[in-house]
């Protein structure tokens, strides 16, 4: 029965070489059924990586321990729920589930596009099989899920304790469908560059297939870092990690293509850059794969560790080689059709805001292989410690929010003083003021002043934006301020919905400032029946009791919380033994509000019942998560199907690519 | 080359040029030295007074652990092949710590040899799949 799911595998692997030699083939020779054929192929590929997962998912669910996979990630005693989340617990499960988003991504773009992109698919189908190739090699060669044990154990290991949370059953899915998502814009910039099709065209059609992963990877990035949060309890949600290094690698080059992006539409400017963009979050994603799951850096003997690293490291240098090789052919015909002409207009303002977020990406990756280079290049292992992206990245990040809130508004081509006035008097003020307000208020954390001062000075343009947009459509329309104000969000999706992610940004970076510059941290040893201040609050402890369930035995100290003598709740920050995997775990205790978020952790106990306490107090925080959601929001306004598109879009006629300039203006 | 174009060009010079510095400065004020723990034996005096910390993995060795709740200190040997570090760590002891377990610890070596650690790691929870565990 399991055998099935590895013979899947392996057909894939054939039905993808397939599809890739017919689509080349085909669009050489002009032979249409051939291309025909790949179509049908990529589903193939897909329909038989939907057969791998299935079969694993069904020997998940029968524990079915004759296989490694399911023993080493799953037992009896845990609940369905993380029995199937086990599907991505492993190394191997989750290159399948990368490989299954993969296919899936496929299926959708060629279905899609076969008609409206026929110039392009080819190459396309190419890219992505080619891809999917890579991980189906290592799956079969290297990190078999289906590799069998010669005597099942009578039960498994299970999953890891600190896994089995519900932000981590749906944060993996999550970052792969971004990561994997930006495989799309790379296929189309391909097929771009190999059919000599390089009019808007390829941008319009990946214009969407770069917000969509570009949302999934924003959101997978901040359910890992609520799960680090919640779950690893030392009172952070990000530690620079190599990990998370790799998650936001490609998110920063991908934010900086959906802005430049804009220019080439609106202005032909920047096609090569765009173009280098879409290859550079290409190899970041797959680069970011490779370093979470070759183990290179996370350990300082990790070479050894896994053999998936020279079939990383062989794709990389391929795909770099021949995607620079097309670009470097293609030059001459990707030439700016304007040229900049002033440092205060939105052309330059865009671009400046470009070369922040790459220059953030290269501090990450340059802090990231540091160990690496320095090894090579002096023969001694040095790394960068955390302290490092924070002093290098503040002050970047800072600046980028500064022009989130410029590069909007900024007029085309050439600012007029009029135009800068009349954007961003107002806001500006506003920023001035508030640091004074916040100065004598006794705010003395000089980068919290000036970052508190560029979060308001970025909404105010905002705020600003949609006031003057409303009050325009009032006095218009005659519509009462409710309906004028969604009117003017309906009228313009894209970039209502786009001021509206900005506004998330400028929560995240809110709640970043308040819990890194005025995070409290104190140590509290306590009897039984003690109290203790922190903060505002004050903690009083009651007593340790003792809990026993299926998987694990609990010890749990129940604390009281107050401030100003007025009660608040009841915290129980708890200490855990996973019987399967003898492991223990802690389970922080949080009360959150708005103003803050106060984190107690059971440190450790005595018999007598004295308990040591780790308590932090993290202002802000919920601000972070908050800002998550109005992202996602705004991400999902600009990608809502207007009417309009939905007409000329579904334009069915096989119309060749180079000669359609379809008048899909509006996102 | 128009007037424009050239302070576009010194705009982007000058971001390129702050990222450099920021990059560069940032790098020198925080670097940690990997080393194992022959090698931190074999250097012992001139880390003693070696002003930048260092960073090493090991095992953490069969010795007696001591942790001391009250204070959360945290007294355990790692090595690696024959050599032994002592390594002392204020703060919560992490969950997956324990005799065996291979861990990362980075701090200063104090006068007698000690490591004074301010930060230990224990290996990420999704490698956790070493062999001694396996039930096979």
């Amino acid at each position: 029965m399991n055998d099935i799911g590895a013979y899947a595998l392996r057909c894939a692997c054939v039905v993808a070489l397939y599809a890739i030699s017919m689509a080349l083939l085909g669009v050489r020779l002009g032979r249409h059924e051939m291309v025909r054929s790949a179509e049908r192929a990529t589903y193939g590929v897909f329909g038989l990586v939907s057969i791998a997962m299935l079969a694993l998912l069904y020997a998940l669910l029968t524990h079915d321990f004759h296989l490694q996979y399911v023993a080493n990630v799953s037992n009896r005693a845990m609940p369905t729920f993380y029995v199937i989340a086990a599907l991505w617990g492993g190394q191997e499960g989750s290159m399948l589930l990368w490989l299954w988003i993969l296919a899936l991504y496929s299926a959708l773009v060629v279905a899609q596009h076969r008609f409206r992109s026929r110039a392009l698919v080819p190459y396309v189908m190419a890219t992505l099989m080619l891809t999917a190739l890579l991980f189906l090699t290592m799956l079969i060669v290297a990190e078999d899920p289906f590799q069998r044990l010669a005597q099942a154990p009578r039960d498994g290991r299970g999953l890891n304790p600190l896994l089995q949370h519900p932000l981590m059953v749906i944060h993996p899915p999550m970052l792969y469908l971004g990561f994997v998502g930006f495989t799309i814009p790379f296929a189309f910039g391909m097929g771009a560059l190999a059919s000599g099709h390089l009019d808007n065209h390829w941008l319009r059609s990946v214009r969407r297939w770069t917000l969509v992963p570009w949302l999934f990877l924003t959101v997978g990035i901040l359910l890992g870092g609520q799960w680090a949060y919640v779950e690893l309890g030392w009172g952070g949600y990000w530690a620079w990690d190599p990990v998370e290094n790799a998650s936001l690698m490609p998110w920063l080059t991908g934010t900086a293509l959906l802005h430049s992006v804009m220019i080439q539409e609106k202005k032909g400017m920047l096609k090569v850059w765009n173009m280098a963009l879409v290859i550079l979050t290409y190899l970041l994603a797959i680069f970011g794969t490779f370093l979470t799951r070759s183990g290179i850096i996370a350990s300082v003997h990790a070479f050894a560790q896994s053999s998936l690293g020279t079939y990383f490291l062989l794709y990389l240098a391929g795909a770099c080689a021949i995607s620079v090789v097309l670009l470097v052919k293609r030059l001459p015909q990707l030439r700016s059709d304007h040229r900049l002409e002033s440092v205060l207009s939105r052309e330059s303002s865009f671009l400046f805001n470009n070369l922040f977020l790459v220059g953030i990406m290269f501090v990450v990756l340059w802090g990231t292989l540091f160990p690496v280079l320095s090894e090579a290049v002096r023969g001694v292992k040095i790394s960068v410690a955390a302290p490092f992206f924070n002093q290098v990245n503040v002050p970047l990040g800072l600046a980028l929010l500064f022009l989130s809130g410029v590069c909007p508004l900024i007029a085309w081509r050439k600012a007029s003083a009029r135009n800068l006035r009349r954007h961003f008097l107002y806001p500006l003020t506003l920023a001035f003021i508030a640091i004074a307000v916040l100065y004598t208020a006794g705010i003395r954390h000089i980068m919290a002043l000036i970052a508190l001062a560029i979060c308001l000075f970025a909404s105010g343009t905002i705020v600003l934006e949609f006031y003057r947009g409303t009050r325009a459509r009032r006095l218009s329309s005659g519509d009462p301020v409710v309906q004028a104000f969604l009117t003017l969000i309906r009228r313009n999706r894209r970039r209502y919905g786009g001021y509206i992610i900005h506004f998330g940004v400028v929560l995240i970076f809110l709640g970043i400032t308040g819990s890194s510059a005025y995070q409290i941290e104190q140590d509290l040893v306590l009897r039984p029946e003690a109290s203790a201040a922190v903060g505002t609050y004050t903690l009083q402890y009651d007593q340790l009791s003792s809990v026993l369930q299926p998987t694990y035995e609990g010890v749990i100290a129940t604390i009281q919380v107050s401030r100003h003598g007025r009660r608040l709740t009841t915290l129980y920050p708890e200490k855990r033994l996973y019987f399967a995997q003898n492991q223990p775990t802690t389970e922080v205790a949080l009360r959150t509000s708005l103003f803050d978020d106060l984190y107690v952790i059971l440190a450790g106990f005595e018999p007598s019942g004295v308990a040591t306490f780790k308590v932090f107090v993290n202002p802000l925080v919920l601000w972070l998560w908050i800002g998550g959601l109005v992202i996602v929001m705004g991400a999902i306004i600009a990608l809502w199907p207007e009417r309009a598109v939905a007409r000329t879009g579904e334009r069915r006629a096989p119309v060749p690519v180079g000669a359609v300039s379809a008048p899909e203006e509006s996102f | 080359m128009s007037t424009h174009h050239v302070k576009v060009a010194i705009g982007m010079a000058v971001i390129v040029a702050a990222v450099a510095y920021l990059l560069l400065s940032g790098t020198t004020a925080s670097t940690v030295y990997f080393l194992t723990v022959p090698e931190v034996q074999q250097q012992q005096f001139a880390l003693q007074q070696a002003s930048h910390p260092i960073r090493v993995a090991g095992q953490v060795t069969a010795d007696p652990i001591q942790w001391d709740v009250r204070h959360l200190s945290l007294a355990f040997r790692i090595g690696e092949g024959e050599a032994r570090l002592p390594v002392q760590y204020t703060g919560v002891k992490p969950d997956m710590f324990q005799a065996g377990v291979s861990v990362i610890v980075e701090g200063r070596i104090g006068r007698d040899g000690v490591l004074m650690a301010s930060t230990l790691m224990t290996s990420c929870p999704s490698k956790y799949q070493d062999e001694k565990n396996s039930p096979s």
